[in-house]
């Protein structure tokens, strides 16, 4: 095991437990450049066992894991390529993409935090447009990544060189002109110039930062008074993102605010996600069940909970005749009973994802919607429910259903 | 202008700014949800363009650059 030999002070004779063989330390599981590929236990790239011997656990839990969370978005099997391409093997410090020890621990953080973050979109249910779009922007962001963080060294010295800064003695005839005039006088040999040191490109990014707290902080101050679209603080940090990179395309140096904009990315499809479904801890209801036509209101909202209109102890249905009743809740049950006498046009639709069902008519799954009419019957009154929601259950029930 | 074009981050820097212009038209309403699933493939479309273009451009100025100092040493 290579392991071993990168620990001097372990694997001694006098090594109490010479049967449990090296146990790993917080630090070095820590240090996820060490993570290597078994060659020795291995069914296919020697990634799990890699990485069970980089934690120190059993490789049979490790592939438990990567098989059970594969079914899960394909978290696992992401991972399993991921780490597959960026972990160099047993004994190598080689890769199927070579990058810098650096650029490769962060990815592995990534792609860690990626999968997690697929698993959990998954476990949310998915059917959330601009969520599932975010992960096309986060995997091209990883291939970008992975593009400019790939080890320059070798070509670097190819570009060495080819410099046409140092002239060289053994250039061809055909590159130089002979030159006939008299011998220049004898110079020192200039001693060639000593490497540039790496352009870590990074010098837009604190100051980007520095703009977007600028900018989130104006809009604070601003937007303070009136209320600002989930995700607004998410949305303007990445449109100074995506105009400082368009900026430093053209003139170098913005390194770093790809990846953060990434980060930006997945915050705002998660704020926006989380807020448009309107998560909240306090769960509302609201009951209604009004005496007279009077009593009934334009509107009822929840914004988590569950809304219940019963209709039918209205004792003067006639009154409701052209009226429109608009219920909605951001996330959870809409649940209306109207009176059987009574014509009902019933608008219904749900953002997100839910189930409408109308008087037994149903429609399920993501963004359904349902326009439908209930007869009542000849001279009876009109009334029009106009009920939304972003995630949950819409029903309406007639009254001699529910008897 | 000497400096190399930096073609991914160009790219990224629109798909970014596509991806809160997209966000602001559906959060105003100017888009609807159907709408949605159009104009987000339309900005990543949109980047992808963008980094061929310029990156075809690119190369084709590296190219004459190179064909010039050639011309200069002859």
């Amino acid at each position: 095991m290579t392991e071993t030999d990168e620990r001097p002070s372990e694997g001694r004779p006098s090594d109490p437990q010479p049967q449990e063989g090296p146990r790993v330390s917080g630090e070095e599981m820590r240090d996820l450049g060490r993570l290597r590929r078994s060659r020795t236990d291995r069914y296919l790239g020697g990634v799990a066992g890699g990485v069970a011997r980089h934690f120190d656990i059993d490789p049979t839990i490790v592939r438990v894991l990567f098989v059970v969370t594969s079914f899960f978005g394909g978290a696992g099997v992401l991972a399993y390529l991921a780490l597959w391409l960026l972990v160099p093997d047993e004994g190598t410090d080689h890769a199927s993409i070579q990058l810098k020890g650096d650029t490769r621990r962060t990815l592995i953080v990534v792609v860690g935090a990626v999968a997690v973050l697929v698993l959990l979109g998954n476990a949310w249910g998915g059917g959330l447009g601009f969520w599932r779009f975010s992960w096309v922007v986060v995997v091209l962001g990883l291939i970008a990544v992975v593009l400019a963080g790939r080890d320059r060294g070798p070509r670097q010295q190819s570009s060495a060189v080819t410099d046409p800064a140092a002239p060289e003695a053994g250039s061809g005839p055909d590159d130089a002109p002979p030159v006939y005039g008299p011998p220049a006088p004898w110079q020192p040999p200039v001693p060639p110039p000593a490497p540039r040191p790496r352009r870590t490109g990074i010098v837009w990014f604190w100051p980007t930062l520095a703009l977007i707290a600028i900018g989130l902080g104006i809009l604070a101050v601003v937007g303070g008074s009136q209320h600002l679209a989930p995700g607004s603080y998410a949305a303007l940090a990445l449109a100074i993102i995506g105009a400082v990179l368009v900026l430093g395309a053209f003139m170098g140096r913005a390194g770093g605010l790809i990846a953060l904009g990434i980060l930006t990315v997945i915050a705002l499809s998660i704020s926006t996600a989380v807020g448009q479904i309107g998560f909240g801890f306090h769960n509302q209801t609201v009951r209604a069940v009004p005496a007279t036509a009077a009593e009934v209101q334009p509107s009822y909202h929840v914004k988590t909970g569950s809304v219940y209109l019963d209709l039918t102890r209205v004792a003067d249905p006639q009154a409701l005749d052209g009226r429109t009743v608009e219920v909605s809740a951001n996330a959870g049950q809409v649940h209306v009973v109207v009176p059987d006498r009574v014509d009902v046009d019933v608008d219904a639709n749900i953002d997100f994802a839910g189930d409408i069902d109308v008087a037994g008519e149903n429609r399920n799954g993501t963004d359904p919607q349902l326009h439908t009419s209930l007869d009542g019957g000849a001279g009876v009154p009109h009334l029009t429910l106009d009920l939304h929601e972003r995630v949950g259950q819409i029903l309406v029930d007639r009254e001699g259903a529910l008897r | 202008m000497n400096r190399t074009l930096r073609v991914a981050h160009l790219v990224f820097g629109v798909l970014f700014l596509g991806i809160a212009a997209v966000w602001l038209l559906r959060t105003t309403g100017v888009i609807t949800a159907d709408q949605l699933t159009l104009s987000g493939p339309a900005v990543l479309i949109a980047a992808g363009v963008v980094g061929l273009v310029v990156s075809l451009a690119t190369s084709r100025r590296r190219r004459d650059n190179d064909n010039d100092k050639e011309n200069d040493h002859e």
